[in-house]
């Protein structure tokens, strides 16, 4: 019998799974013309799933670990622009942008001062110019 | 419509998009970290105010010229700019050793303009005579199209086609969130507002494309903040550039071959540039003279490449504006911006929008020779481009794709779409996920859906398997996609 591992494609195949199998009940909900179609894509996507399951069970490659360590940086990242939407949406273009462009140049501790002013400056006068001027695009 | 073709291509707009989507082409090519995918997304925005001809020559002109540009760092500093110039890399990289770096680029800036221009022709005349044949689509084969796109780009994209296909299906469900187009009926809306007439695509695009990119280079942190300069990009460059004609000459076969090979794989939904490039390189080697060169600083590889990835761009667009099925990653986003200016793909590209599509198209090709000349005059330079730190880059690019989600519907709404999809996109980018085929389930779901339910409605009773085998490009279709489907699960088996 060979070994049976778990791996990271066997829990994502797990996790699939269960998104799969939560919105098919989902749609059992929905009137029987609306539901054919996502019935029949989330049935092939359970039965793919199971799939994914049984073969990263059986395989004996070694997968890549996901490592939370890894995911950290990025994260920071994504918060960053949430704030950033966030300040777009309550403050507005111009002053978000002046505080966020800094923001990250600090996080990737860039040194040079000149960089951080001309960039943001030359950013924010752009995309001003660019959406405002000669598109004639909103700005938030 | 000539003359219109004509005042569409001498316009203002026209040429300030093609020089706008040549160079910021090269400099988006020619950063690692930066495809053209991403670059393509971001810009879509910005086609909205502008004329759709204009719009869409910048977007073709950055497709094709990414290309170049990503050769251009593969070349000088071994790293590729874009996944597609990675067979460049090996043997322009070992000329640069040599100190005929600039030979190598010589051979790439002729090559690629030759191979983008070949398959703008191929574009030219093959597309009216494809759309003609889009024609005799009723919906069950528009149904099957739509799943051989998604089969394709699922079996290819990324190695496990089992996740492939996965992602498409995804893709597939997540088009089904929002109002159903018949019913009107509410799906798996769950009470959000924002997604109740379904998921608006450009934001989910910009943010899966492009903020998941700035989060996956922010995994390089510890590295990032050392300020490291990339070596080789200070080298100064000298020697002969362009090739001598007896040169060009003798490489014309590679040029005809590759040429072709790009184009067809381009046409094949899901194939992009990478496959074409590798497979032009492993003919070319095949039928080479000096095939022990290769690998080592052959210009007749890099001719095979180069020619056969630009070549792609061209033959990716044919099946997009026939059949509506794009025949690589960017054209998937290309499709969502001709849906967004209301251009269906199909006869009516030809017909109703014939003017604005043979602009796009002819200005396609005067961008690839705009490219060449362009990449003649300051190709040694550009790659001074990767340089330009990631703390600058990485803020910028999220303005830039904030604002241009914001842009389309004037909804910060869209704004979180943009951030949930790039969350999601990060997410299927750590655990090998591909996100093509999700892309591109969510931008045929309407075209499949409705082509399931109408073709159930016109087989009027027939139970429905009799109904597809009754019609003859449909029997056509299923035996391709069958073949997509199992040509894996041969691969996979072989393997044990």
């Amino acid at each position: 019998m060979k070994k049976i591992n778990f791996k990271t494609d066997t829990y994502l195949g797990i996790v699939l799974l269960l998104i799969g199998t939560f919105f098919l009940k989902q749609s059992f909900q929905l009137r029987e013309s609306t539901s054919l179609f996502p019935k029949i894509i989330l049935s092939l996507f359970i039965l793919l799933s199971i799939i994914l399951i049984v073969t990263s069970l059986l395989s004996e490659v070694k997968d890549s670990d996901f490592k939370v360590s890894e995911i950290k940086y990025p994260m920071v990242i994504f918060i960053l622009c949430i704030c950033y939407v966030v300040g777009l949406q309550m403050i507005g273009f111009i002053i978000t942008t002046l505080i966020f462009i800094p923001a990250v140049m600090l996080f990737y501790r860039n040194n040079k001062k000149i960089l951080y002013i001309g960039c943001t400056l030359g950013t924010i006068l752009f995309m001003y110019t660019l959406f405002n001027i000669v598109l004639k695009l909103q700005l938030p | 419509m000539w003359g219109e073709v004509l005042s569409n291509l001498i316009s203002l707009q026209s040429v300030i998009a093609m020089m706008v989507g040549v160079i910021g082409g090269l400099v988006i090519g020619a950063l690692p970290g930066l495809n053209a995918t991403m670059a393509v997304s971001l810009l879509i925005p910005i086609t909205y105010a502008i004329k759709p001809s204009a719009g869409f020559i910048m977007l073709m002109s950055i497709y094709t010229v990414a290309f170049y540009g990503g050769s251009i760092s593969a070349i000088l500093i071994h790293t590729p700019g874009t996944p597609a110039s990675a067979a460049t890399a090996l043997d322009g990289y070992a000329l640069t050793k040599q100190g005929r770096g600039l030979e190598a680029i010589g051979m790439t800036t002729v090559a690629s303009m030759i191979g983008g221009a070949v398959s703008g022709f191929a574009l030219l005349t093959i597309s009216p005579l494809l759309a003609k044949v889009s024609l005799m689509f009723s919906s069950a084969e528009y149904f099957l199209v739509a799943i051989f796109g998604l089969t394709v780009i699922g079996g290819i994209s990324g190695g496990n086609a089992v996740k492939g296909f996965l992602m498409g299906l995804f893709g597939l469900f997540l088009g089904t969130i929002g109002m159903d187009q018949i019913t009107g009926q509410l799906r798996f809306s769950f009470g959000i507002d924002a997604i109740a007439s379904g998921i608006p695509l450009i934001p989910a695009l910009i943010g899966m494309f492009s903020i998941s990119q700035v989060m996956v280079q922010a995994e390089n942190y510890l590295e990032i903040i050392k300020n490291k300069k990339l070596e080789g990009t200070d080298v100064e460059l000298s020697g002969k550039f362009l090739p001598t004609k007896k040169e060009l000459i003798k490489l014309i076969p590679n040029f005809i071959r590759s040429s072709v090979i790009g184009v067809i794989v381009g046409i094949l939904p899901g194939a992009g540039g990478d496959i074409g490039a590798w497979l032009s390189y492993s003919e070319a080697k095949k039928a080479s003279k000096n095939p022990e060169e290769f690998g080592k600083g052959s210009l007749e590889a890099i001719c095979a490449s180069e020619t056969a990835n630009n070549a792609v761009t061209g033959g990716s667009v044919i099946p997009l504006i026939t059949l509506g099925i794009p025949g690589s990653a960017v054209a998937s986003v290309l499709l969502g911006g001709f849906l967004v200016h209301g251009m269906v793909p199909g006869n009516q590209m030809f017909t109703k929008n014939a003017s604005i599509t043979y602009s796009i198209i002819i200005g396609f090709i005067i961008a690839n020779i705009v490219m060449g000349i362009v990449g003649m005059l300051i190709a040694r330079h550009v790659v001074k481009v990767a340089n330009i730190p990631i703390a600058i880059l990485s803020p910028i690019i999220i303005v830039l794709s904030s604002i241009g989600a914001y842009a389309i519907n004037g909804s910060i709404i869209d704004l979180y779409i943009m951030l949930v999809f790039g969350l999601i996109g990060y997410f299927m980018r750590k655990f090998n996920l591909p996100t093509a085929p999700t892309i591109l389930g969510l931008l045929l779901e309407p075209t499949a859906e409705s082509g399931f339910l109408n073709a159930i409605i016109q087989a009027k009773g027939q139970p429905m398997l009799a109904y597809y085998f009754s019609r003859p490009i449909c029997v056509i279709l299923i035996i391709m996609i069958a073949l997509t489907i199992i040509s894996p699960l041969i691969k996979y088996i072989r393997k044990k």
